[in-house]
């Protein structure tokens, strides 16, 4: 990156964490209020990418090899796959919650939807960013 | 096995996943992952398939919610046919592909699997939403592997390929806009039920758009131009499974919203001529365009757009729907052998130009004579399954039609020997010393020589024992055709 400012590195610095922050909150509260997976994980990738275009893809790559982000995104497909599955295994068909609802006080838990989104959370903050490096590194 | 049209979706599904895995942790264990996977998926194919041929059709309600608000997964009689042809397609390139080393191409594994996944999704989907996105997903696969083998050449078809698939999808989505506007539902079945009271125009515009759509993909002309070069980029390999398998299943899809969701030949008559007239023109087109090419991979892939036009004329016919599903089946194993079959001569020649293929059928007889054989049944002689298919479309074509589709199917068949000849003369030459030329002294593998072997083999065998196999072609026929048998199995499930 040629034209970098100290405001543009100060701000995606400062901003970055929040926007992980609150892409886990997303990710992490989808089943009981607005949210959910797919948007967590995006926003979490938004964090990653920002970092990459305000400092260079060199940083991140510093700090999470994109080897790394290959592994995870794989990863959680596979175990996505493997919960749906475990589904049909239960007799209850694929993708069927075979764990059962619980309660957090007065909440209800639905913690299999609990575990879904942070499967797909993590798969698509992983995918998304792996993308825009791999376009980003184009320029290289 | 209860859950097995979904597991058909599935499993491949699982096998792109654990490839992907194998690929990048353990490159050795990948060749066998592909092939424990989809053996698998081939197995649980043909299951599902003899399971629905004998119970008149499945269908699998996901999550147990039924037809309009659910996703619902079917299998009539006429997909059976079509699973069938996947399992074998995909056995046939697997073991071929592991044989010849191909599967060790960077993410190929994991792009068949992915192509397997998304053309067993577009034969089990019950709505046009899954749909939909199946296809999509079988165009993302299927520019992968275009582009996969070589970088600059590879890259620009598969950037051609990929704005036809966009342009394609878009005329899909207007559809599936209109449909759904009118209907309120995207269940096939249930927009089947709908039609009667639908205005005809929306039928017309909606009939367009799919022929449109799917038009790009099976290379109706003129929206072929993309094929050739898609072909001849992606290796002989990706090419036998994009022309011989892929192509077939858009063609299943056609038929599908077409004849049990639109009811178009039967609301709209002018489908059937236009569809009869875009073969013809696809047969006169693909052939002349074979005969003036000097590369095989081309000449192969026009081949593929003619012979398209063959099963659109039986489409277009009121009585040829069994031709038309002749010729599926036929073109397909035809296609496969020739693709795999050009592969070890080419790779001896050193260059896909015919004119260079000299000393070719002496290096590698079984290759060449499995070449010779897939090319003699599909240019039509008797008593391979080829001229049987032809026979069909021809008795049905020239029943609405009278003589000159029939002529037109003559001179096709004169044409294609012409150039097939041609190719046979070429490799039988002796060979001529080119300086600079880099032939690959490699010969073929025994396993990938027992594919081609086998598979031109069934091209032969299938045209005795097509009278045995027609009555169930002809059952599968008459489940789409008869529109109510798809309709009710949606609507009432059997228990």
């Amino acid at each position: 990156m040629r034209h970098k400012t100290d405001i543009l590195d100060v701000a995606a610095r400062k901003l970055a964490p929040y926007m992980f922050v609150f892409g886990l909150y997303l990710v992490t509260y989808g089943d009981l209020s607005p949210g959910g997976g797919f948007q967590g994980g995006v926003v979490i990738a938004s964090g990653i990418i920002l970092l990459a275009i305000a400092k260079s893809v060199d940083a991140v790559e510093e700090l999470i090899p994109l080897r790394r982000f290959a592994v995870a995104e794989t990863t959680t497909f596979g175990l996505l796959l493997a919960v749906g599955i475990g589904g049909i295994v239960a007799g209850a068909g694929f993708l069927a919650d075979f764990i059962g609802r619980g309660a957090i006080g007065p909440l209800p838990a639905a913690r299999f939807v609990y575990a879904l989104n942070i499967l797909i959370g993590a798969k698509v903050a992983a995918g998304a960013s792996l993308i825009c490096m791999h376009l980003f590194g184009e320029e290289r | 096995m209860m859950h097995g049209p979904l597991l058909l979706v599935v499993v491949p599904l699982a096998t792109a996943v654990i490839c992907s895995v194998t690929s990048m942790s353990a490159k050795r264990a990948t060749p066998v992952a592909l092939l424990a996977g989809l053996l698998t998926h081939a197995g649980l194919l043909v299951a599902v398939a003899i399971r629905a041929t004998r119970a008149a059709g499945l269908t699998y309600l996901v999550g147990g919610w039924a037809a309009p608000v659910g996703i619902v997964l079917v299998v009539d009689r006429f997909a059976a046919v079509f699973l069938i042809l996947l399992a074998v397609g995909e056995v046939a390139l697997t073991v071929y592909a592991i044989g010849e080393r191909t599967v060790e191409r960077s993410g190929f594994a994991v792009l068949l699997s992915l192509l397997a996944t998304a053309l067993s999704g577009v034969i089990v989907a019950g709505d046009l939403f899954n749909l939909f996105v199946f296809v999509e997903l079988a165009s993302v696969a299927s520019i992968g592997l275009i582009a996969l083998k070589r970088r600059d050449t590879g890259a620009a078809s598969g950037f051609v390929y990929l704005v036809y698939a966009s342009v394609s999808g878009a005329f899909f989505l207007i559809a599936v806009v209109v449909l759904y506007a009118s209907t309120g539902v995207l269940t096939i079945a249930e927009i089947g039920a709908a039609v009667d009271s639908m205005p005809r125009a929306t039928v017309v515009i909606c009939s367009v758009c799919f022929i449109v759509s799917f038009g790009v993909k099976v290379g109706m002309v003129p929206l072929h131009f993309w094929q050739a070069s898609a072909y001849d980029a992606a290796g002989s390999t990706a090419a036998a499974f994009l022309s011989g398998v892929a192509m077939k299943v858009y063609l299943y899809a056609m038929v599908r919203v077409l004849w049990s969701g639109l009811d178009a030949t039967g609301r709209v008559p002018a489908v059937a001529v236009v569809l009869s007239v875009a073969g013809l023109l696809n047969i006169v087109v693909g052939h002349l365009l074979a005969l003036g090419e000097r590369d095989l991979k081309r000449l192969l892939a026009y081949s593929s757009v003619a012979h398209v036009g063959y099963i659109l004329l039986g489409l277009g016919s009121s009585a040829g729907m069994v031709g038309a599903l002749m010729h599926i089946v036929m073109h397909s194993l035809m296609k496969t052998g020739l693709f795999l079959s050009c592969r070890p001569i080419i790779g001896h020649a050193g260059s896909s130009r015919i004119g260079r293929l000299g000393g070719a059928a002496r290096a590698q007889p079984v290759a060449f004579g499995a070449f010779t054989i897939a090319a003699l049944a599909i240019v039509g002689i008797p008593p391979t399954g080829g001229f049987a298919s032809k026979w069909f479309v021809s008795v049905a074509a020239y029943a609405d039609y009278g003589a000159v589709p029939v002529l037109v199917v003559a001179a096709g068949t004169v044409i294609s020997l012409l150039y097939y000849v041609r190719v046979s003369i070429a490799a039988l030459a002796e060979a001529v010393p080119q300086p600079g030329r880099v032939s690959t002294t490699r010969r073929a593998g025994a396993t990938a020589l027992v594919v081609v072997a086998s598979i031109a083999a069934a091209t032969l065998i299938l045209g005795p024992v097509m009278t045995r196999v027609e009555p169930t072609l002809r059952h599968a026929a008459e489940s789409v055709v008869d529109r109510t048998r798809y309709i009710d199995l949606v609507r009432e499930p059997p228990r």
